[in-house]
């Protein structure tokens, strides 16, 4: 007890570990008696988690030990590239070339900016590679990002070929590309923002966030837990306003050619 | 004001030489799939022929800046698209797409009486019939007094009554506003009193140019 109260970190043996994976096996086997016929899936999901964070656990042990900024870079790009491959493979409709293009360069625009706006001048970071930081802060803001951006892009695409009369209309009338795509650019945009402002309206009242208890179950001061968390969130806010923000201004675009005629309805 | 030379569109349209909005009033009749439409999407640059060339005013189209283009053209398309609320909201939108704005709402209140629309600006634009719809999307449009205007059906969802009334507003309207007006029916008995230019188009090609200019 005294440990805990002096805020040290309890350690799990392995043994106790395992004893964790009771709850796959009640799901298997709750799977198996009503016939839902999962089990392979489950088996193959807990096992890729189990293989993946030991990897990582390994990866990352080896990397605060040795900070290199040229490796804290590497990682960010390896996490940029499957988080644009994520947003691409979750979007239910074939994006065009040009919208890749979009994707990649508002994902990364708006992800580094607002990551080394948070490193350099919130925590003040130095070095700023300082993987112990730099790495968990960077997951965050890419991965909700990612949320975000395949949100937006969803509904973009989708309303943009569901309804292009409706662009067509305010063309015919003499508007510019931006006032006749305002409308679905704003909705898409909202749609992109929405879970970030939900989960900042319920967060410490419906739920305590996973950093913040992290960093209390690792003994940090909740009063320094909830700076973090706070200040997490408004990166994360960053973050997601500008790679929407980017994705929508040039994403419309791609609709149109130099013409502002709209490229896939011609018919 | 128009002349296309030579233009191809897919294989839906080919045609070797026309010259039209030279007069008031053109009328574009013929079957349905024919190309009518497709026509009037060329007139205002929605697309570009495969082939040939169109002039506006001796310039070719490619050459206008988009904006300054659809600034002299405006269209009004074959489904009437509701951007606001209200009515009142409808004549607001047009303003602002156009960026022509500090209409009164008095010309909101008299164009919709002049298309015959007996609504109060506060009306759910939304939830009128068809035929008003189309009304409140003309009116909205006329607002604008472009120099050319491209209509696509503008009577298709009106009684005959309602129909006439129109046409004989849009033959004084392009008189008072010196405005070209090119337009797509369905009824060429009853246009065709008012046209000046008759042209009908089938399977993609001329038929007829009963006034048409030489160029």
């Amino acid at each position: 007890m005294d440990s805990i109260a002096n805020g040290e970190v309890i350690d799990i043996p392995l043994l106790q570990l395992l004893i964790a994976y009771f709850f796959v096996l009640i799901l298997i086997l709750i799977v198996r008696k009503q016939g839902i016929d999962k089990e392979k899936q489950i088996i193959l999901a807990a096992t890729r988690m189990t293989i993946q964070l030991v990897l990582v656990g390994f990866l990352l042990e080896y990397i605060f030990e040795m900070p290199h900024p040229g490796i804290t870079l590497l990682i960010l790009i390896v996490m940029e590239g499957f988080a644009i491959q994520n947003i691409i493979a979750r979007v239910s409709t074939e994006l065009s070339f040009k919208m890749k293009k979009v994707t990649v360069i508002s994902m990364a625009a708006g992800t580094v900016f607002t990551l080394f706006f948070f490193l350099l001048l919130v925590i003040g970071l130095t070095p700023w590679y300082y993987p112990r930081y730099f790495i968990p802060i960077a997951g965050m803001i890419i991965g909700n990002s990612m949320t975000g951006i395949s949100l937006g892009v969803e509904y973009l695409v989708n309303q943009i070929k569901k309804d292009p009369q409706k662009i067509e209309a305010a063309l015919m009338l003499g508007a510019s590309l931006q006032q006749a795509t305002k409308k679905v650019a704003n909705q898409a945009f909202y749609n992109s923002i929405l879970p970030t402002i939900n989960s900042m309206v319920g967060m410490g009242i419906i739920f305590l966030p996973g950093m913040m208890t992290g960093q209390i179950l690792s003994g940090v001061d909740p009063l320094l837990a909830i700076r973090y968390q706070i200040a997490i969130m408004m990166g994360i806010l960053g973050s997601v306003t500008l790679t929407t923000f980017i994705l929508v201004k040039l994403g419309v675009r791609t609709y149109f050619n130099e013409r502002m005629q709209l490229t896939f309805n011609d018919d | 004001m128009y002349k296309l030379k030579d233009i191809a569109y897919k294989d839906i349209l080919a045609i070797k030489e026309l010259t039209l909005g030279h007069e008031k009033i053109t009328s574009i009749s013929g079957p349905s799939g024919g190309g009518k439409t497709t026509l009037l999407r060329l007139l205002i640059n929605f697309i570009s022929p495969d082939r040939g060339k169109i002039y506006l005013k001796d310039k070719a189209l490619e050459n206008y800046p988009p904006l300054e283009l659809r600034q002299q053209v405006k269209m009004l398309g074959q489904n009437p698209i509701m951007f606001g609320n209200t009515i009142e909201e409808e004549f607001e939108m047009a303003a602002e797409f156009a960026r022509q704005r500090g209409y009164a709402k008095k010309q909101y209140q008299n164009l919709l009486a002049r298309v015959n629309l007996n609504k109060k600006l506060t009306a759910s634009s939304t939830e009128l019939s068809g035929g008003e719809k189309q009304r409140v999307a003309l009116a909205r449009l006329l607002l604008l007094q472009p120099e050319i205007l491209l209509l696509d059906e503008p009577t298709a969802s009106l009684d005959t009554e309602n129909e006439k009334h129109i046409l004989h507003y849009l033959a004084d309207y392009a008189l008072e506003e010196e405005c070209r007006i090119i337009m797509v029916t369905h009824s060429p008995e009853l246009t065709n009193s008012i046209a000046d230019q008759q042209i009908i188009i089938a399977e993609g090609s001329l038929k007829e140019d009963y006034h048409g200019f030489d160029s």
